[in-house]
């Protein structure tokens, strides 16, 4: 989550970058790109594609920023330029010739407290991801800012561009597939 | 048979668990639920072993997922890869600085564009006005067609005959069709083999000058 003061120093960021200074850019990019970039791995999967498209989101972001009226979180804005390349990347690059799976190797299994672990394994990740995969893109972002990105749905509903009640639906039905998946 | 619960309400009602728990999404209002509401959730769950499992299969779920990190890249990784966006930028921009100044020159140049058009058109308009007054269709006024008395001479000398058709326009004398002595008495054979092309030049006019005297 972002506090307060993060967003003044988001505005304070746009408002000297509209101004001339270069600098403030430099320190958005600093900010927010291991945000994206994990985000954009999550997604595609894949470490070259993921820094192609972080870094093709702060060339826009930066093409944009002068358009960027402040109706929204910076960070929000933000994101849904990464997943908008995300999705245009997946259809040019990578429908065709899909990933495997969560590379194995990019994956570290912390330690969890919870009293009914489901994913016990590597593998059980593997499989989760897989289901979390098929889902309808709509769905799938939903429920991965939700989750990793940790957005409240008003923002999840900003990223995206559509209502609440929009947001809290599709994560409802992302939820219930994946359980139902997950059971089979 | 699964329970008809409303699921959205059991999901606020887990994220509402998770926040507390957490001290996550705190400006979520989208998730809070009244008081009424969050009894009659409770009640239920403690009677509807279905929607049980479905609360502690989500929560297990995210609580794992969340779990779930990917790998740590090195500061190094980071200070590469915002080089690599800020040389890509200043790539763009000079892309886009010189396509402006060629916007700009051409916009600039527009006026000038205009004058020249303007005058080329005018000027070749004129020079094909002054053409058609000059020289008229009939073929009379073609310069190449009329030819000069040498080139007669020259003429006789090598075909042996004036050919009044190539005289276009003028009103020279008709020479015979066909004479014996305007043959030239060099040999073709000897021309090529022992006469320069200078030589040859001058001796074919000195014939030519003294078959012209014995007529």
């Amino acid at each position: 989550m972002k506090d307060i003061k993060d967003n003044l120093s988001d505005s304070f960021l746009i408002s000297e970058f509209l101004n001339g200074d270069d600098e403030a850019f430099s320190s958005i990019v600093d900010k927010y790109q291991r945000k994206i970039y994990y985000l954009t791995l999550r997604f595609l999967k894949n470490e070259e594609a993921a820094q192609e498209v972080t870094q093709e989101t702060f060339i826009k972001l930066y093409q944009n920023l002068k358009a960027f009226k402040g109706k929204s979180n910076l960070y929000t804005y933000i994101y849904r330029i990464a997943i908008n390349n995300c999705k245009n990347y997946y259809h040019k690059e990578l429908k065709s010739n899909p990933i495997s799976i969560y590379d194995i190797g990019q994956l570290e299994l912390a330690s969890s407290n919870s009293p009914f672990k489901i994913l016990k394994t590597k593998e059980d990740i593997t499989r989760v991801s897989k289901i979390i995969d098929k889902l309808p893109h709509k769905q799938k972002t939903t429920f991965m800012l939700r989750i990793f990105e940790d957005l409240s749905f008003k923002e999840i509903a900003n990223v995206m561009g559509f209502s609440i009640n929009s947001a809290l639906v599709n994560y409802h039905i992302a939820i219930k597939k994946i359980i139902k998946e997950w059971r089979k | 048979m699964e329970c008809k619960f409303n699921k959205i309400e059991l999901i606020k009602y887990a994220e509402l668990k998770r926040r507390d728990s957490f001290a996550f999404a705190q400006d979520d209002n989208a998730i809070i639920i009244d008081k009424e509401k969050k009894n009659i959730i409770e009640q239920h769950l403690k009677s509807c072993p279905f929607c049980q499992k479905f609360i502690e299969a989500y929560q297990s779920l995210l609580v794992d997922l969340k779990n779930v990190k990917l790998k740590e890249k090195d500061e190094d990784f980071w200070a590469v890869m915002k080089a690599s966006v800020l040389e890509k930028l200043s790539e763009k921009e000079m892309e886009s600085t010189l396509l402006s100044r060629i916007k700009l020159w051409v916009a600039s140049q527009k006026n000038n564009f205009v004058k020249i058009l303007v005058t080329s058109s005018l000027v070749f308009f004129l020079i094909s006005f002054y053409l058609s007054i000059q020289y008229k269709p009939n073929g009379n006024n073609l310069p190449f067609t009329h030819l000069s008395d040498s080139d007669i001479d020259m003429m006789l000398i090598y075909n042996g005959k004036y050919i009044e058709s190539q005289n276009l326009g003028t009103d020279k004398t008709e020479q015979p069709d066909e004479s014996p002595d305007l043959i030239s008495p060099v040999s073709t054979d000897e021309k090529d083999s022992i006469i320069s092309p200078e030589d040859e030049f001058y001796l074919e006019l000195l014939n030519a000058k003294e078959i012209i005297a014995s007529l």
